[in-house]
């Protein structure tokens, strides 16, 4: 069984699928590991210092990996863009909340903005739902601990819960934040 | 002489930001520092589940549009951010309603510009902006 775990870069998949790795007793596929290790890659991006995923090849080696019968989550914001998961889950966080882990990470303003506006905006569950339809589940992360979370997609697992992608709804926070000058609010 | 006549025409950028529940329209002056007017989906229809229909960016934009011609606005560039659409790369469709609703509540529309945001820390996926568009 494949666990494709997909979210904006920091909303905790890495942290979350060390647990959920234990609870199901199931193995992990880092991507952007798997990527660098393998060389995955087609080319730089150089306004976003990031290598361009080669996805034939990511898609291809994440098959050959996990084709045994264990769990396997894979994990990374890339996960959801590769098929044959059983599921898909989104983690969400709150714009606020992710830009301030965001700046502990280090990272530059641009790209922090880039990827803070990527999460306002639902990036990775548009494309997740274009791509994996009713297999997707979005689960909002804002105030919950890893274990929360790990708990939450674990019930998922098992049948008990759904969480319909397309009810979390970030962008009017964010958006009356970027332009808060405005007279009209 | 003649050329100074002519009137300095006045005008703004267009900010679109378009996601699956909501589509949400800034216009701010030329340098993007001073808001004009900011109109959402879920301002100008009555339930949740509307919000994020091209009705209702098509109704936000036109309000946006209103406002902005009262206070002297001729015409407007637009950045759009909108991800998925009938495709990941392709707008989705609150975009394209409210580009409509602007040129046609009388705004005059300049350069297009797609900004949609592409998710990264390290490694992206292929793609990115090019060849989509509006
Ligand atoms: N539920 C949570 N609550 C608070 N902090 C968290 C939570 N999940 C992750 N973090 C912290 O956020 C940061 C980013 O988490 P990480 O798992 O590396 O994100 P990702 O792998 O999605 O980029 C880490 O410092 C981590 O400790
Ligand atoms: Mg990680």
């Amino acid at each position: 069984m494949k666990i494709f775990l997909t979210g904006t870069p920091g909303v905790g998949k890495t942290t979350v699928s060390k647990l959920l790795a234990k609870k199901l007793s199931a193995k992990v596929i880092n991507i952007n590991e798997l990527v660098k290790e393998k060389s995955l890659y087609i080319g730089l991006d150089e306004k976003r210092n990031s290598v361009i995923v080669d996805l034939k090849k990511l898609c291809k080696e994440i098959n050959k990996i996990a084709s045994d019968k264990n769990i396997w989550i894979v994990e990374g914001h890339l996960s959801h863009l590769c098929h044959s998961a059983d599921f898909v889950i989104v983690l969400r966080l709150h714009p606020s909340h992710l830009k301030k882990r965001l700046e502990k990470r280090g990272y530059n303003k641009s790209k922090i903005m880039e990827n803070v506006e990527a999460e306002a905006l639902g990036v990775c569950t548009h494309e997740a739902l274009s791509i994996h339809g009713y297999k997707v589940h979005e689960i909002d992360t804002t105030n919950l601990l890893p274990n929360d979370v790990c708990n939450l997609i674990v019930e998922i697992i098992n049948g008990k819960k759904i969480f319909k992608p397309g009810k979390i709804d970030f962008l009017e926070d964010f958006v009356r934040e970027k332009f808060k000058n405005s007279n009209e609010y | 002489m003649a050329e100074k006549k002519k009137k300095r025409e006045k005008w703004g950028i267009a900010h679109i930001y378009s996601s699956f529940n909501n589509t949400i329209i800034t216009i701010t002056d030329i340098t993007g520092a001073e808001t004009i007017t900011q109109w959402s989906g879920g301002r100008v229809v009555r339930a949740d589940r509307q919000e994020g229909t091209p009705f209702a960016a098509m109704e936000a934009a036109t309000r946006a549009a209103e406002d902005a011609k009262e206070k002297g606005i001729v015409g407007v560039h637009i950045k759009v951010r909108a991800p998925g659409g009938n495709g990941p790369r392709t707008p989705g469709p609150g975009a394209q309603a409210s580009i409509r609703a602007l040129a046609r509540a009388g705004l005059k529309i300049g350069r297009i510009e797609d900004v949609t945001p592409i998710p990264h820390d390290g490694t992206t996926r292929p793609g990115g902006r090019k060849g989509r568009r509006v």
